[in-house]
């Protein structure tokens, strides 16, 4: 099967960099994201990944891992010093998503690889109905139907579970329901790739639950593939099947997430596994 | 050092006459983008149409006809008092008739009788940039307007339908140009906005205190917005007519008589005029 | 005929300038003969604060020019200075005068309020800082000889300040307080606001120095206070403020030489920008340093010239904390003449705008009603039964009955 998402030595760093911390064959040896020689920050290191079709990979790692640039550079919302990230269905995988103009990338972030973020306020305007939020990504690819665009957003916000919610001020929900919106916008036009950014930390357990049943239940039904980043592994059990371990910008371990919980290699991978756990 | 007592034809020095019309070759060059401009001091006051006055005074040559008027009406007193410091500084012609006219400045109306071949028009404008209702950071709706990314406005008028089953905008009702750029035709009534759409005439708008110009080139194609569903639409005068000269398809503004009863007078005050010259002539053949 | 009375016409105008001419010659209360007008001579002389005001805020030194605005204007000082910018902006251009050198500055006063004592020494000056400020009817009928009962050739200070002082900003950069200043030749571009648009996010700092230069006194001392009072970054430690005379000089077109021209009445201020409950300096190379915040006014205009140093220094920040530090906002809505006038224009007529916006209230009202009585697919689930209309881009809306 052919990756759906290829990325090749994403790396972004902070800083001019030197000879010291730029020599990736010493990569391996280093566990912290500052250089001691320079102080270029490292916030990732040459992160290779192949995402199929469908399928939920999950990063893990502590903060300063890597895990909010890795998410930024996705979501085209930064872009990387070196390294490609090359779509299938996007100019039939032949350029890497870092090559588009603006304008393609605004077209890739609202068509393509759809972003849930944890601060709701970063993928939502407060201001505007829940509607009017999932609306806008139809209108700015040109959809001029109201009542088309309306219908699309009922059947997405119910599908979510909000209904008679969509001309409520977005500002109004709960926090649980605003996670929701995102993943109706995410979803309306039926992405390839929805990138999950701790889409439930700070929510009330059972809110928590109900958002992890809707996402599990939104991707068994449309589909899309899905780059979850948590520093949860229950959450990790639950929705994804394979998993990647950052430290300090790099990947130390991967593998099916059932292999890094019952049996993690790296000493780091441990360490997560058991504070998390216990 | 003492105050100028004779001024140079047309007011402004050739430096800010070159200004200006650069500014207007780039704006028709780009129909709908705001090119920025010097705009210096005329002495007609900021937000009483001086970049309108810096345009006119910048195109104006010997042979111009030149029509004044304010809200449609060429007695207004800001009318009178913008076409008396043309007539002062230029000596040139000036009509209340559009169709005279080679030059014609005004604030919120176009000619009811539209724009021919030749005519240009200045709009005075108060905000040159739609986006300015939401979005007040200049940097971040250049942006937007330099990707064409007009959605959230769109979203705008989305949001108005939601809460009152109409687009909720009186005047300043943005304008797709082109297909390209959108566009503040500023407080021209939306009754006026399907004349701009393949006009025969140049429309230049002067934005003095805001220091943008921007036009609209002849035959552009101009598309207020609108949606499938919920299209764009003018004003209505159901039943109304104007009380002096009888029309109904004309814009009209209301005012009360002393008896406190209303009634309606075409907006166009020299439109209004030419009806009732055709009634009498009617009449009397 | 109700409607006729909109067009003013043009015999309407005509009186309202007689009217104007009349009240300027002191006729408002032509019962009363102990009120004149006064002349150009006795605002230049007399209103010197006034004066001084006007020509910063029209960007031009011109005293008597300004005293005649400030006639015509009958004191509205926002109008003279619009007077006196509309008379610049059509002056033939000659030439750039040298840039001046404040450090030889003839002084008349200069005050730090960051060191106790300063290379030259503070002196206080014509200030009216330190007085009681009680209202002196006795001045009213005073002769300019015994206003204050000082005779000025009688204090010796004034005849012992220094040629040239040093500045306290160069005392700074020494120490390396703060950065040294970037190498200037003297070819270094300027951003003429007057030849050349200000473009944002970043317009130059020459621009923006401009633009602080050129704004009404007020509104800079407003948003200067905004900041200091935590709407902002700065506030700031007046390193020095001076107020005396600078030459101006030109390069001789002829003789290829510097010639000195005259001097103008300048007041300077320098802020080392401390910020607002805590020290904001940046680390560097050489150390923490301080950012100066710079003021200059034409005239004696101190709170101007403060202000203006305030609002320098925020807008060097790279965040904005308040309106205060935001370029656009602050640069946008100081110009006193732009701001006047827009308010003003409040006067037009806007009718086409209200029947505009009375015939999309009408329209929603009656979407409204055919809604509730089922004749319209609801669209707006639960804001249909809402009373209220929102006009977009307007603070105007409208109770469309129950």
């Amino acid at each position: 099967m052919k990756p759906l998402l290829s990325i090749r030595k994403l790396t972004k760093r902070f800083g001019p960099g030197c000879e010291q911390c730029v020599d990736e064959s010493r990569w391996g040896e280093i566990d912290a994201n500052a250089c001691p020689n320079c102080g270029t920050v490292w916030a990732l290191r040459g992160l290779d990944l192949d995402l199929f079709p469908g399928e939920i990979v999950g990063i893990v790692g502590e903060s300063g891992a890597g895990k909010t640039t890795l998410v930024d550079l996705l979501s085209l919302a930064a872009v990387p010093d070196y390294g490609a990230a090359h779509l299938a269905n996007w100019r039939g995988g032949l350029h890497s998503i870092y090559s588009a103009s603006d304008q393609e990338k605004r077209h890739l972030s609202n068509v393509h690889i759809s972003t849930v973020y944890q601060d709701a306020s970063r993928g939502l305007l407060m201001g505007i109905s829940s509607g009017g939020n999932v609306v806008e990504r139809l209108l700015a690819s040109g959809e001029r139907c109201i009542g088309d665009m309306r219908a699309r957003a009922q059947y997405l916000l119910d599908y979510m579970e909000l209904q008679g919610l969509m001309d409520v001020r977005t500002g109004r929900l709960s926090a649980g329901m605003k996670q929701r919106v995102q993943i109706a916008k995410a979803l309306v036009h039926r992405p390839s790739v929805i990138l999950f950014d701790e889409p439930t930390t700070g929510l009330d357990v059972s809110v928590q639950a109900r958002t992890l049943d809707l996402i599990r239940k939104a991707q068994r039904e449309h589909g899309f593939a899905a780059l979850l980043v948590t520093h949860d592994w229950n959450v990790l059990r639950l929705l994804a099947t394979r998993a990647l371990v950052l430290k300090a910008g790099r990947v130390i371990e991967r593998g099916t997430v059932e292999q890094l919980i019952e049996d993690p290699q790296a000493p780091y991978s441990q360490l997560l596994i058991h504070s998390s756990t216990t | 050092m003492t105050p100028a007592t004779s001024l140079p034809y047309a007011y402004l020095d050739e430096f800010m006459k070159a200004c200006v019309r650069k500014a207007v070759l780039k704006a028709v060059c780009i129909p709908g983008y705001q090119v920025p401009y010097v705009s210096e001091e005329v002495p007609i006051a900021r937000g009483f149409g001086s970049g309108g006055l810096q345009i006119t005074l910048s195109l104006i040559g010997a042979d111009d006809v030149v029509k004044v008027f304010d809200e449609g009406d060429d007695q207004t007193v800001n009318a009178v008092n913008l076409r008396r410091f043309i007539v002062d500084v230029t000596s040139n012609a000036t009509t209340n008739d559009p169709a005279e006219a080679t030059l014609i400045q005004s604030r919120h109306r176009i000619p009811e009788e539209g724009l021919r071949l030749g005519q240009i028009l200045v709009l005075q404008s108060a905000f040159p940039d739609a986006l300015r209702f939401f979005e007040t950071n200049e940097a971040v709706a250049r942006r937007m307007h330099a990707e064409a990314d007009y959605s959230k406005l769109w979203l705008r008028l989305y949001e108005s339908i939601v809460d009152n089953h109409e687009i909720m905008i009186g005047g300043r009702y943005p304008v797709l140009i082109n297909g390209r750029y959108v566009l503040d035709p500023t407080h021209v009534p939306r009754w006026d906005l399907p004349k701009l759409h393949d006009c025969s005439g140049i429309v230049l708008f002067g934005a003095g205190r805001e220091k943008r110009i921007y036009a609209i080139p002849p035959h552009s194609r101009v598309e207020p917005l609108g949606f499938t569903d919920h299209p764009f639409r003018v004003e209505r005068f159901e039943g109304a007519a104007c009380h002096l000269c009888g029309s109904s398809h004309s814009f009209l503004t209301q005012f009360w008589r002393d008896d406190g009863s209303p009634a309606w007078v075409c907006s166009d005050s020299n439109w209004c005029e030419k009806q009732r010259a055709a009634l009498v002539q009617e009449a009397n053949a | 005929m109700g409607y006729s009375v909109v067009r003013g016409g043009e015999r309407a105008m005509r009186e309202a300038e007689g009217l104007i001419d009349a009240f300027r010659k002191g006729l408002v209360h032509p019962e009363r003969d102990d009120l004149s007008a006064p002349q150009p001579e006795a605002i230049e002389g007399g209103l010197r604060f006034a004066v001084y005001k006007v020509m910063s805020e029209a960007g031009i030194y011109a005293p008597r020019l300004a005293a005649i605005a400030i006639q015509q204007a009958e004191g509205d000082l926002m109008e003279a200075a619009f007077l006196l910018r509309a008379f610049r902006a059509c002056l033939p251009r000659w030439g750039t005068t040298l840039p001046a050198d404040t450090a030889e500055m003839r002084a008349i006063r200069r005050i730090s309020a960051a060191f106790k004592e300063v290379p030259g020494g503070q002196f206080l000056g014509p200030t009216r800082d330190y007085t009681v400020r009680l209202l002196k009817e006795a001045l009213q009928s005073g002769s300019n000889q015994q206003a204050g009962g000082v005779e000025l050739a009688a204090d010796p200070d004034l005849q012992q300040l220094p040629a040239a002082m040093p500045k306290v900003a160069d005392v700074l950069r020494r120490c390396g307080l703060v950065a040294p200043l970037p190498d200037s030749s003297e070819n270094a571009p300027i951003h003429d606001i007057t030849m050349r648009p200000m473009r944002f996010p970043r317009p130059a700092r020459s621009a923006r120095l401009q633009a602080l230069a050129r704004g009404e006194t007020g509104a800079l001392t407003a948003l200067a206070y905004s900041s200091l009072r935590g709407y902002g970054h700065v506030h700031p430690t007046i390193a020095e403020l001076r107020v005396g005379f600078v030459p101006v000089r030109v390069i001789h077109p002829e003789l290829g030489e510097e010639v000195s021209i005259g001097e103008i009445l300048l007041t300077e201020c320098e802020s080392i920008a401390t910020g607002v409950g805590m020290i904001s300096s940046h680390n560097t190379k050489c150390g923490p340093q301080f950012e100066l915040g710079y003021g200059a006014s034409f005239g004696q205009n101190e709170t101007k010239a403060i202000a203006m140093s305030v609002l320098d220094a925020n807008l060097s920040q790279p965040q904005a904390k308040g309106p205060a530090d935001d370029q656009e906002f602050v640069l946008y809505h100081i110009d006193g003449v732009e701001s006047s006038g827009f308010v003003d224009h409040l006067k037009l007529p806007h009718y086409m705008l209200f029947t505009s916006i009375l015939d999309r209230v009408n329209a929603a009202a009656e979407a409204q009603a055919a809604a509730e009585s089922g004749n319209l697919p609801a669209s707006g689930a639960d804001t249909v039964t809402s009373a209220k209309v929102r006009l977009m881009g307007s603070v105007v809306s409208k109770e469309v009955g129950s």
